[in-house]
């Protein structure tokens, strides 16, 4: 099982072997940025959150308490804190900046669907592509409110339990499910069209 | 149950969460109710979607970014307990730092000493254990250059000279599965 491993590594880490803790990053860093992507919405700044999120681990090693915690919550905490703190921050940075809306007065998300051909949208026969449904898809997660974006992200790009995810977020296993619903329910409106034309 | 009760209900549906009661009276409901069942083909759709969302590979330079940081980490913090962190980038730094220093005193050399030296020859390409020693002996015909240098420097990897042809010394760093990064 992945958790015992990393447990392992980690008993390894802290009794100084130099191979465990990188084995830890191979391991991890492809879903941790997989999920910091989506959450944040750009690679670059995923990048850096999930590097901090690797120091953070490392710094911890001394202190880690293996056993205590399933390690993979404790490694989802710290980067989903460092997330929320990003977006938090971007948040204040764009009301400084953009006070006034878009000039077409649509947003992202709408100015995406526009540059689609209108065939995918008018025939029903017509599959949009996978690719396309993708990018929809993440630009429609990154249009979702922070406290929506992380547990859906977790239960639906990381696959984890609601279980873990209430750990992980630190919130009643009920405010879990409702977020993941609303959050679920809206993609679900805002990509609609696309949706039943996948059928 | 009616339909908005059930299209609230698609989340958990989906994820088996509701109870075997409720799961069945939403089956039925879904049979027969062409709106609601559209709704939810498009629900599973979207998760479907979602699942599928491909991994992303970090870039290039993530895991030298991370090393960095984490041996400044690993100095601060106790230099003599971690100094053997990382040490595929000591190997591939320190050395090829100590050979950019020999190179430059070997241009020195030669300018102060322009009659060339005759090395007694070496081995066609010699090639030697980039984990140990990131430093190679390549071969350049044609050329001689700072032979006393060269010479010391094969004697100190155990490589026999042989001679036929002449050689040059260059720096060069590889990565940890001995491919070539860089002069
Ligand atoms: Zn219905």
């Amino acid at each position: 099982m992945i958790p015992d491993l990393d447990d392992e590594l980690m008993q390894r880490c802290q009794a100084g072997d130099i191979q465990a803790f990188d084995e830890l990053v191979t391991r991890h860093r492809v879903s941790l940025l997989s999920f910091a992507s989506r959450v944040v919405g750009d690679r670059e700044t995923a990048e850096d959150l999930v590097q901090e999120t690797f120091i953070r681990m490392f710094r911890a090693i001394p202190r880690y308490k293996v056993g205590k915690a399933k390690f993979t919550t404790w490694m989802y905490r710290i980067l989903s804190n460092l997330c929320k703190n990003e977006l938090r921050n971007r948040g204040r940075r764009s009301q400084i900046v953009t006070k006034s809306p878009p000039e077409n007065g649509q947003n992202d998300y709408q100015q995406i669907i526009s540059r689609i051909p209108a065939a995918a949208s008018s025939h029903p026969d017509c599959q949009l592509e996978r690719k396309e449904l993708h990018a929809m898809i993440e630009q429609a997660i990154s249009e979702l409110p922070p406290k929506y974006r992380i547990p859906l992200a977790l239960r639906d790009i990381q696959d984890l339990s609601y279980e873990e995810i209430a750990k992980i977020v630190k919130i009643p296993m009920g405010t879990v499910k409702s977020r993941i619903n609303r959050a679920r329910q809206t993609l679900q409106e805002r990509l609609k069209p696309y949706l039943e034309a996948e059928t | 149950m009616n339909c908005q009760r059930v299209q609230k209900a698609l989340s958990d549906y989906s994820d088996g969460l509701l109870t075997p009661t409720k799961t069945e009276e939403i089956r039925e409901h879904l049979v027969s109710c062409v709106p609601c069942r559209a709704r939810c083909q498009s629900f599973q759709n979207m998760l479907s979607g979602l699942h599928t969302l491909p991994p992303i590979a970090p870039s290039t330079d993530f895991d030298l970014r991370l090393q960095r940081r984490l041996h400044e980490i690993s100095a601060e913090r106790s230099p003599r307990k971690h100094s053997n962190w990382l040490t595929p980038l000591y190997r591939v730094l320190i050395p090829s730092m100590v050979g950019l220093v020999l190179l430059i005193s070997a241009a020195a050399y030669l300018s102060y000493h322009p009659q060339q030296l005759t090395l007694p020859s070496v081995a066609n390409s010699v090639r030697l254990d980039p984990e140990e020693n990131p430093h190679r002996v390549m071969e350049q015909p044609g050329q001689t250059q700072s032979q006393p240098l060269l010479a010391d420097f094969l004697s100190s990897q155990d490589v026999q000279p042989s001679e036929s042809t002449n050689y040059v010394l260059y720096t060069v760093s590889y990565d940890n599965n001995g491919a070539l990064v860089g002069f």
